[in-house]
């Protein structure tokens, strides 16, 4: 477990130095004067996958906060469903409001699970134009709201949590960061599919708009949503 | 005195979420600023630079240029005292990481993160009347806030040595093996969390280098004196939920000197 942590943060880490490198460093057949095969065309990328960081408005952040905050009240009893039965409580709440402690859990939570989340959410950020400083930052106010508002329903705030989860998530989502770009760029299908796998922010409308999610109601007349993704 | 906290972090995550979208001005439309920008970045390609992000053509943002993310390895040599004099050498790996704010050329304020794994021998704890030995895993946290003083003493070309410290708070946990409790169980799957206060300081070289995108590196080392003021015996079986069976309100400095050698880059 351990070791496996070490080897995911140290590759993550090379792939982070070097991903710039390898991500830019193709050459096409055209430029190297040999003849493309009819498998060669068909790999040939069709866009070129990037980030372009563009202005914000203040309303345009808040909006973002405030869907990433709903979503959160969504995500985490869907995500931790036991221990948001079994510990949570609006008194709990109430007794946790303000808190701040050292949380004692193990590495798995505080090393991988809250890294990879705050990874998700700097990649969201990204995927929307914000540079990766902004990016950091816009996690940081996601996952102290986080911190201080929803998981206190079922225990405090944690000093690991609130530093790991932006700070590693940086260092993770830019590794990820890294990977996905080369991984959608190569053209190749599973690339693309691993690609969008690591970050899969790059599927939504507002990265590339090939999803998307429209309410329905359905022929009980229950509520649904459909859903339409391009692949 | 927590609502006054709580209403304070709200004011302080909404101003922090408009300076986010303020850091970012309007694009200019000035074609004499456009060319002197597009000749500045011809500079930095010359320079060896291979990423250029877009707003750096068309949106200079001093805020953003001035916070700094760096990530790297480093190493941690520690004595660690428990009871019954008994005392393990630790020779730990990690992984650092800091954020930190340039508010001038010679100064960064900040937060970091110190995280250290490794292996200790058999050593003997006291918690609550129980006696217990702990072998196995050790790992260490380490937060603190920084300040950096970068000096104009410069050994090597573009290396600066600079001066660190702060205030540092830290947990750290020591695997355990079986024992019996005070009552007469025999107890699996626990660890021994110790809470401490202390202060770390330092030295370091940097390079200074004018873009980000370069990505300097830095060497520091480091020394940190430690108290435990919180002793928890843990009862982690189930990964999921972990509890704490006890915990002790003490003052030994069971982690006297720790020395670290800390190592990385600039991420961005």
């Amino acid at each position: 477990m351990k070791g496996s942590l070490i080897v995911i943060f140290v590759s993550l880490f090379i792939c982070q130095v070097l991903g710039q490198s390898f991500a830019y460093a193709e050459v096409s057949p055209a430029q190297s004067g040999q003849k493309e095969s009819k498998l060669g065309q068909s790999r040939r990328p069709k866009y070129f996958y990037s980030y372009f960081d563009r202005s914000h408005e203040r309303q345009e952040s808040l909006h973002y906060i405030a869907a990433v905050y709903a979503m959160s009240w969504g995500f985490y009893p869907l995500t931790q469903p036991k221990t948001f039965m079994r510990d949570g409580s609006f008194r709990n709440y109430r007794h946790n409001f303000g808190r701040l402690v050292f949380d004692q859990d193990e590495p798995f939570w505080n090393w991988f699970v809250h890294p990879l989340s705050g990874s998700q959410l700097y990649l969201f950020y990204r995927a929307n134009g914000y540079s990766r400083s902004s990016s950091l930052g816009m996690s940081f106010i996601s996952s102290t709201l986080f911190e201080f508002t929803v998981e206190i329903y079922s225990e405090p705030a944690s000093v690991q949590d609130l530093y790991q989860t932006p700070i590693l998530g940086a260092v993770l989502g830019m590794g990820l960061e890294g990977i996905s770009m080369y991984l959608l760029n190569t053209g190749n299908p599973v690339g693309k599919f691993f690609g969008h796998l690591v970050n899969p922010s790059t599927l939504f409308w507002f990265y590339e708009g090939k999803i998307q999610l429209s309410p329905t109601i359905n022929r009980w007349g229950g509520p649904g949503l459909n859903l339409y993704a391009e692949f | 005195m927590r609502n006054l906290f709580f209403i304070t972090l709200i004011y302080c995550l909404v101003n922090m979420a408009s300076a986010s979208s303020q850091e970012v001005p309007k694009i200019k439309n000035d074609p004499a600023w456009l060319q002197k920008k597009i000749e500045e970045i011809g500079e930095k390609i010359k320079t060896g630079v291979s990423h250029i992000e877009v707003p750096e053509l068309i949106l200079p943002s001093k805020v953003r240029e001035r916070l700094v993310l760096r990530a790297g390895p480093g190493i941690t040599q520690r004595k660690i005292h428990a009871s019954n004099k008994t005392e393990d050498n630790l020779l730990a790996g990690g992984f650092t990481t800091s954020f930190t704010y340039t508010p001038h050329l010679q100064w960064e304020v900040g937060i970091a993160s110190y995280i250290y794994f490794g292996k200790i021998d058999r050593l003997e704890y006291a918690v609550n009347g129980n006696t217990v030995h702990g072998n196995g895993s050790f790992r260490s946290t380490t937060f603190l806030p920084i300040v950096k003083y970068i000096t104009d003493i410069s050994p090597k070309n573009a290396w600066n040595l600079y001066l660190t410290g702060g205030p540092a708070w830290s947990l750290q946990s020591f695997k355990l093996q079986s024992f019996i409790d005070s009552h007469g169980v025999v107890r699996n799957h626990h660890k021994i969390t110790y809470e401490s206060r202390g202060a770390v300081i330092g030295f370091g070289f940097q390079e200074m280098l004018m873009y980000k995108e370069l990505h300097a590196a830095y060497v520091e080392f480091l020394y940190s004196y430690m108290e435990a003021h919180k002793v928890n015996l843990v009862d982690s079986s189930d990964f999921t939920k972990v509890q704490t069976v006890s915990y002790d309100d003490q003052k030994s400095p069971i982690n006297g000197n720790i020395f670290m050698l800390n190592f990385g880059i600039v991420l961005f």
